[in-house]
């Protein structure tokens, strides 16, 4: 079969799991299967999970093409800890949460967290595969400090834990969290399907791109910026939830391959049944407890993350 | 003339001289080659005449038009250029990675000649039956032939091709040379950089001689490829001796002593 042709099967198969999963995700629970429950707790969730897996999986493809690196993730990268940062910040000064104010917050957070990273692992007119991931560790770490601080002088610590934000959950999406994250995931995955093609060729290098007529810096710096709305808009509302940026493209490039088109609207879709997955096993797994949804999708994430990281340095030849 | 570049000089980082006052002109439909020891800036010249580097004084004009004036778009309509670092990330397909060479066609006219020219560009360089193979998957010389073609497909009047025989070996060599005659022949300008100079004396029709940051000498290929020019370029003697070789076609063989 032609990749197209895999792209169709794998696009409408995906779909349809995502339709069943919707379904399951309504109609199971620790509570009853009433309408209120439904409605104003069940419906939300899983909206929100829907949007956080679609931004989450189209942000590692903006951040894997346009860095040329198959390990990023926005985790990874330290842009989900520059949006939380942003959030709690955001919060400290009085705006409430899973509002748009506090998801501006969280763009400006995970926008500057961005730069940094970006800034540093510059040299010799390329970005570096691991140092992006060092920076990442350091901006992460940076960004968990700040948040405990902020969390222990302020009584933000009671809503929203430290480990609600390193390891994620939508236990507080509701509407109005769906509200204040869905208009950046809409811009974020526009902007990414119109920088698709060009992504395509930045494969070649920012010299080989270039002499191809591609404007380079304002590529990667529109595809950075929509990676980063897709991010902020979620963690805003659920907290840092790793690897799922990592392992869903990385899947989707196996069976079509690397053309970005394809593989934007395939791990958007892929992405939401993947969380939505995750967070009905963490809701009905050890019910009525619930576990974190990050830590779900770390079990699964961090060996393919191994995986990819002995890849990545074969090919390479080492690092030191 | 399609090219000229007049007193050029480029600064690398830290402010060393990689080009010192360079003038030179390209006539259309011309191979021109690029030649000289490492170091002596042929990377540069190349980079300034592709438009690719920015010179820090100087003008180098494309039809008579200052190059910086061309936004990268344009650029890349004008004309095409074959680098050294080939890596591509991701399991790219060769058909993937030459089509990329029809990018800057993108919403014209010759969106509809596409499929023609890219297989006329694989055809010619012998890439058509690893069209679906990923191109990390190929050796070297074939990935080579693949950048080959993509540089043919963006169909540019203006081709730089940076040492386009590094990785081939004798009978690819062969290819390439019939290829870019192909290209001349179709009324193409081509500035070729080479280490190969017996190869190069066959092929071009003018040489660009660089020695320590500057121009040694410019011209037709037999005025340039003697003993005293490469001798003194190179820094060694260096003894030029013209042959025919079986296809009657005149041939340096250059020997350092």
């Amino acid at each position: 079969m032609t990749r197209a042709g895999k792209a169709w099967v794998l696009g409408i198969a995906l779909t349809l799991i995502l339709i069943v999963l919707v379904a399951i995700s309504l109609r199971f629970g620790s509570a009853g299967a009433d309408s209120v429950v439904i409605w104003n707790i069940r419906l939300p969730r899983t909206i929100a999970a829907i949007l956080v897996g679609i931004g989450l999986a189209s942000a590692g493809v903006l951040l894997q093409g346009s860095l040329r690196n198959p390990l990023a993730d926005p985790a990874l990268v330290g842009v989900s800890a520059g949006a939380a940062l942003g959030a709690v910040l955001g919060a400290a000064i009085g705006l409430p949460f899973n509002s748009i104010g506090v998801t501006t917050a969280a763009v400006v957070g995970s926008s500057i967290a961005m730069a940094v990273v970006v800034w540093v692992s510059r040299g010799n007119g390329r970005i570096e595969v691991v140092t992006v991931l060092l920076a990442g560790i350091a901006v992460s770490a940076f960004g968990a400090a700040v948040i405990a601080i902020v969390s222990s002088m302020s009584d933000l610590a009671g809503v929203r834990s430290m480990t609600f934000w390193t390891t994620g959950s939508f236990a507080l999406s509701n509407w109005a969290g769906v509200n204040s994250m869905w208009p950046a995931v809409a811009i974020g995955v526009v902007l990414a399907f119109y920088l698709a093609p060009s992504l395509d060729l930045l494969a070649l290098g920012d010299e080989g791109a270039y002499a191809s007529g591609i404007p380079v810096s304002r590529v990667r710096t529109l595809a950075l910026f929509a990676a980063v709305l897709l991010t902020a808009a979620g963690v805003a509302v659920v907290g840092i939830i790793a690897f799922l940026g990592l392992v869903v493209p990385h899947a989707i490039r196996l069976v079509v391959g690397p053309a970005h088109r394809q593989l934007l609207v395939l791990s958007a879709i892929g992405g939401a049944v993947v969380l939505l997955l995750a967070d009905t096993i963490a809701r009905l797994a050890l019910s009525p407890v619930e576990i974190p949804v990050g830590s779900v999708m770390a079990i699964v994430g961090a060996p393919v993350f191994f995986v990819l990281l002995g890849r990545a340095r074969n090919r390479q030849g080492g690092w030191a | 003339m399609i090219l000229a570049a007049r007193s050029c000089t480029v600064l690398g980082e830290g402010g060393q001289l990689r080009l010192d006052a360079v003038s030179v002109e390209v006539g259309q439909g011309e191979i021109y080659a690029v030649i000289g020891p490492n170091g002596a800036g042929k990377s540069t010249l190349m980079g300034i005449l592709s438009g690719m580097q920015k010179v820090d004084s100087g003008i180098v004009e494309f039809n008579s038009r200052p190059i910086r004036d061309l936004n990268v778009r344009e650029l890349a309509r004008a004309r095409s250029v074959l680098g050294q670092d080939l890596a591509v990330s991701f399991g790219f397909t060769v058909a993937e990675v030459v089509a990329w060479g029809r990018a800057p066609w993108r919403g014209t006219d010759r969106m509809q000649e596409d499929d023609s020219v890219m297989e006329s560009a694989m055809r010619a360089t012998q890439v058509t039956s690893l069209r679906d193979r990923p191109i990390n998957q190929l050796s070297g010389g074939e990935r080579k032939r693949v950048h080959i073609a993509r540089v043919i497909a963006q169909d540019c009047p203006l081709m730089f091709f940076d040492e386009p025989d590094s990785d081939l070996d004798l009978i690819g060599n062969n290819e390439l040379d019939a290829t870019l005659r192909g290209l001349q022949q179709r009324g193409r300008t081509l500035v070729v950089s080479s280490h190969n100079l017996s190869w190069i004396s066959g092929l071009a029709t003018h040489v660009i001689l660089m020695g320590e940051h500057a121009i040694v000498g410019a011209g037709p290929t037999k005025e340039i490829l003697t003993s005293e020019l490469l001798s003194n370029a190179y820094g060694t003697a260096i003894n030029v001796q013209w042959t025919s070789d079986p296809g009657g076609r005149d041939i340096a063989m250059c020997t350092s002593c």
